[in-house]
């Protein structure tokens, strides 16, 4: 049987060449990255077979990263790994499209059997927050949107640049959109929100997780 | 023991062949320490150890040329007082073991150093050892 292929996203260094090792050991490991938009790339040209990824990364997050790679079609299967044991974000991950959710801070054995569970189409969820995901997405009434479900994916795209401090020529540019559509993106999601400045903006993306203070 | 200078900050040679290692590193360090100095490889940093005379030196064991393990065992010999923190992505606790008999004081799972390099480097100094629970052998039941 071929070894499963698997690709890393997590932008800290010393972190990710544990996790390098750690995968290694029981998988071929086709290639690490260390922000969301390389990851992106690498899962469309690698294909690997399950993608280990961060979830705070910059230019884009782990979690917008797994929607647009489920918007696309990307077959492979997906496990955040995170620092915080934090239930509502593994509710959010689920409901993202990851199969797997798991602490860094237990990783080891426990990453190697998670990935050996979803290869066979299970999901994985690290029983340090089992309880309180449950409750989590029992108290969350379907239909029911936060700020963060307001905004189009498009839209936490450019939330997240315009709060990691880039002018929006950078962000047309990573984004390959226009000047102009970036500033409409960026205005239209102020109305949204009924805000008024690009401060208040920033409170609201650093709010939603898309980037950490 | 190891004399800290309380005047300033515990200073710090750093040695990763990782650019970008390194360079986390130094941010996870700089809030609580003085790094001095940097290494890419052993050779460097047994020249900048003998050089700085650091308070501590905090090391990855696979460098090109000469090993963190092979290194520290060269300036332990120069000055067996050397404190050394081992940082690496080996959770082998014999290798944990042999570490410490050679004189390295701590051994740091690169998976937990954030939350445990630091830490670790305040116990060395107090003259204690520190190893990461995950390269710990689970039958010498500490």
């Amino acid at each position: 049987m071929p070894r499963t292929r698997v690709l890393l996203a997590d932008d800290h260094a010393i972190v990710a060449q544990g996790i390098e090792l750690l995968l290694k050991e029981s998988f071929e490991l086709v290639g690490t990255v260390f922000d969301g938009r390389a990851l992106l790339q690498a899962a469309a040209q690698l294909k690997p077979d399950v993608i280990v990824t961060d979830i705070s990364m910059p230019l884009l997050n782990g979690l917008d990263a797994i929607r647009q790679l489920k918007k696309e079609g990307i077959g492979a299967k997906i496990v955040v790994l995170t620092m915080h044991p934090d239930a509502s974000l593994a509710a959010q991950a689920f409901k993202a499209g990851a199969s797997g959710f798991l602490l860094k801070r237990a990783a080891g054995d426990e990453l190697i059997q998670a990935i050996h569970e979803i290869v066979q189409g299970r999901a994985y969820l690290t029983p340090l927050v089992t309880k309180d995901v449950i409750s989590v997405l029992i108290e969350t009434k379907d239909g029911e949107a936060g700020d963060e479900f307001k905004l189009t994916s498009r839209q936490r795209e450019v939330l997240q640049l315009i709060a990691e401090g880039r002018t929006m020529k950078e962000i047309a540019g990573i984004l390959n959109i226009s000047p102009r559509t970036a500033e409409s993106h960026k205005y239209e999601m102020m109305q949204t929100l009924g805000i008024q400045t690009t401060a208040e903006l920033i409170q609201c993306a650093i709010r939603l997780g898309l980037v950490t203070v | 023991m190891t004399d800290k200078n309380e005047a300033g900050r515990t200073r710090v040679l750093i040695a990763d062949d990782h650019p970008r290692v390194l360079c986390e590193m130094e941010a996870l360090l700089s809030s609580e320490f003085h790094v001095v100095g940097r290494a890419a490889d052993g050779v460097s940093m047994v020249a900048e150890a003998a050089r700085l005379r650091p308070d501590v030196i905090v090391s990855d064991i696979a460098m090109p040329g000469l090993s963190g393990i092979d290194a520290s065992r060269e300036i332990l010999k120069d000055d067996p007082a050397t404190v050394i923190v081992l940082l690496t992505v080996y959770n082998d606790p014999q290798l944990a073991k042999a570490a410490l008999r050679i004189g390295i004081r701590g051994y740091v799972n690169k998976l937990t150093a954030g939350d445990e390099l630091v830490p670790a480097i305040y116990r060395v100094l107090s003259g204690s050892t520190f190893v990461s629970s995950s390269c710990k052998d689970p039958d010498s039941g500490g």
